[in-house]
């Protein structure tokens, strides 16, 4: 199974996480392209990446959950490209035991994602012009 | 020694181009940080990028391999 995707396909559109009967709980995350960002009105964003290296940092995210977490199955996948209001722009499912350490994974995986995978995302504005957006996330370790 | 450095988001707006080949003195990544710098507008403090060679993150002081594709990035922004 692949841990982790770039795609410039609609993520709407995957197939869903096949779950083994050990799980108990999936607990799927979407981000979506919001409309407002720090008071500006957003029209619409595009998301680039590094792509081999984006790879690589996503699969060893995921990786490093399935062990920490104790998980039974997770994946994660990222768009690229033009993005309109209220696309999915991220998707982390997360399948276990029970939900306290499915809840707990997804939250860090998608947390690591957004302070180390190389994908930088540009949002352009109503009011026009455009913004290359800096992540304010700190780095979380596997330890805390 | 001559390289290929790459650049995204932000920097590559700043620089005016995505990637380019060149030749430095430079022994480290820091020190073509350095090069490149001077070459292209960039408004990004070095403590806010990260750099890679090889398809791997790699520290400032790590050696610059002749030939190698360098990369510099901006603060990520996923999700």
């Amino acid at each position: 199974m692949t841990l982790f995707s770039l795609t410039d396909l609609p993520l709407e559109l995957l197939p869903r996480l096949s779950v083994p009967l050990e799980s108990g709980s999936v607990v799927v995350f979407w981000g979506r392209v919001r409309r407002h960002n720090e008071g500006r009105e957003v029209s619409g964003l595009e998301y680039s990446a590094y792509p081999e290296l984006a790879q690589k940092e996503g699969e060893r995210i995921v990786a490093e959950a399935l062990v920490h977490f104790g998980l039974d199955k997770a994946r994660a996948a990222h768009r690229l490209g033009s993005l309109s209001l209220g696309a999915a722009a991220v998707i982390v499912e997360v399948a276990s035991g029970h939900r306290g350490e499915g809840f707990d994974a997804c939250r860090w995986i998608i947390d690591e994602i957004k302070s180390r995978v190389p994908i930088w995302k540009r949002e352009h504005y109503v009011e026009g012009g455009t913004e290359w957006v800096m992540c304010h996330h700190e780095p979380t370790t596997t330890d805390s | 020694m001559t390289v290929t450095v790459r650049y995204y988001g932000r920097l590559q707006e700043e620089a005016g181009l995505a990637q380019e080949t060149l030749e430095t003195s430079a022994t480290t990544l820091e020190g073509l940080w350095s090069d490149v710098a001077e070459r292209h507008p960039f408004t990004l403090d070095i403590k806010l990028i990260k750099a890679a060679q090889a398809d791997e993150f790699c520290p400032w002081k790590a050696k610059l391999v002749p030939g190698a594709l360098v990369v510099f990035m901006p603060p990520v922004a996923g999700g």
